[in-house]
Parts: structure tokens; sequence; C-alpha cells
């Protein structure tokens, strides 16, 4: 069976975070897993950077489409939501897990 | 109207967090915002992009070099504040300089340099060692009972614990 694919294209995800201002996360999410706002970009672009078709989750119908991803960092499991629209990419969770995630290749990512 | 006409200009998008507000630049009083330890004023000015409906804040390159410049300032402002009048408190009790950096481990002229100019942001830590110390200026002689009972050939971690406790 073929394994199932981000609706957004990976390529167009990193090319898009990594232009100036192309990445948006919300405020009290990144106060809540980093020392200052400049350092949760940084760690988002880099996650982002590092994401790979292995990672991803599922495609979610919320108010628009987006991904899930499961990855490690550092020997932790995180769990990571993103949109695209036309110029930016919208994170909307970055955050470590809170249970054990399946990858739709079915590789289990644990917290 | 749908959302996506609603959309007057490309800084604004719908929320993604709730699905239901535009998100536009906001500058606006009254905010605030996590930053290390402490609770901070954020710049009324500040333009933040903000969720009209669920008032979630975005935050992007532009946003958090600014917010993170303005709120490291108030920081540094505060913590410098708190190291002032504690070392103030202390040196009316002929406590000084020199014998808290001794106490504490400190490179001699390390409070004065401190306090003195604006290039070092005190930490968490030594700001509120030194406030405790202010607090209560026996401590001074508690650590440095501490540091002695430390020393020596047969150290004892677990008991110097248990002397602090009745010392306390």
């Amino acid at each position: 069976m073929v394994p199932k694919k981000p609706f957004f294209p990976l390529l167009d995800v990193k090319r898009t975070a990594q232009r100036k201002d192309g990445l948006l996360l919300s405020r009290t999410k990144a106060e809540a897993s980093f020392p200052n706002l400049t350092e949760a970009l940084a760690a988002a672009r880099s996650m982002i950077e590092s994401l790979t078709e292995k990672d991803f989750v599922e495609t979610k119908q919320q108010w628009d489409l987006c991904d899930v991803y499961a990855v490690v960092i550092a020997k932790q499991g995180w769990y990571v939501k993103l949109t695209l629209l036309p110029d930016r990419v919208i994170l909307i969770s970055f955050h470590l897990l809170e249970r054990p995630l399946r990858t739709a290749r079915g590789h289990e990512v644990k917290p | 109207m749908s959302v996506r006409t609603k959309l007057a200009s490309k800084k604004e998008f719908r929320c993604a967090e709730c699905g239901k507000g535009i998100v536009r630049p906001i500058a606006v009083g009254g905010r605030q915002a996590n930053y290390r330890t402490l609770t901070l004023p954020v710049p009324a000015a500040l333009e933040i992009p903000t969720c009209g409906n669920c008032g979630t804040e975005w935050i992007n390159d532009s946003v958090a070099r600014k917010l993170d410049t303005a709120l490291e300032k108030e920081f540094r402002s505060r913590m410098r504040e708190l190291v002032t009048v504690s070392l103030a408190r202390l040196s009316e009790l002929s406590i000084s300089k020199a014998s808290v950096e001794r106490v504490l481990g400190l490179s001699q002229g390390y409070l004065s340099h401190l306090t003195t100019t604006g290039d070092k942001t005190p930490s968490e830590a030594l700001a509120s060692d030194l406030a405790l110390l202010a607090q209560d200026p026996q401590r001074i002689r508690t650590i440095e009972t501490l540091w002695k009972k430390l020393s020596g050939s047969k150290p004892d971690p677990a008991g110097v614990l248990g002397w602090l406790s009745t010392a306390a």
C-alpha cells in the first residue's frame, strides 16, 4: 500500500518557512516551550527543515487543512501541526508529545 | 461575505487557532508577555498580528525581534534594580560587595560591574540569592559555614542538607 503523503508538499513548506516573516506561531504556545520568541522561531525553523515524509502522521480538516507530524528532536517526541498559506507557514502546534503517536508509515513516536 | 473576501490586506489571515476571527496587526496597551521568569508589559505601540475573535497573537520574525528586545530590556532593568536595592540593604548593614562576592563565589568587582554598566543581565539565580541575603543577612554566615562543611577530605553533602534544615 502506498503510504499517505502530506497535503502540503514539504518542499513548499520548507521554502516558505525559510523566508523572513514566512513562519508564524502563537505567542502563548511559543512562551510555553521556549525561553524567548526568537529562540522559538529558530527552533521551529530548524524542526521544519528536518521534517521528512517519514514523520508525517495525517492530514486534518480543521478550519483549514493542516498536516500533522510526529518528530523526534534530541530523543524527545514532538507534536507538529501546520498549514501552508500562499506566503507563510502557520505553525498551529509545536510541543512535546503527550502520548505515543503513530506515523502514516506505522512508526510509533514516543514522548 | 466569505472569510477570504474579508481579508483586506496580505498581512491578514484567518486565525488557525479558532478558525473564526481575522488576524490583523494590532497595537494596544495592557498586554503582557511571559519572559523567562517574569510577566512583563508589552509596549503599547508594538503591532502584533492578533485574532479579533479569540485574541491569539501570531508571532513572526519581525515581531519576535522587536518583542524580545523590548522584554529583554525591561527584564534586565528589573533584575538590576533588584540587585541594586539588595546590595544597598546589605551595605546599610556594613556587608560589603566584596564579602558577598566571596561567599557566592563571584569574581571580585563583578557586582560593581553589574550595577554600574548595562552590558550584563543579572541572572534570576543571582538576583534572588542577593534578595534572600538582604532579607536575612544571617544567611551569609550560614553559606560560609556550608562551604566549610563541604571542604576537607571527607565532605558530606547529605549531612550538610540536614545541618541546613536545622540552621534555617
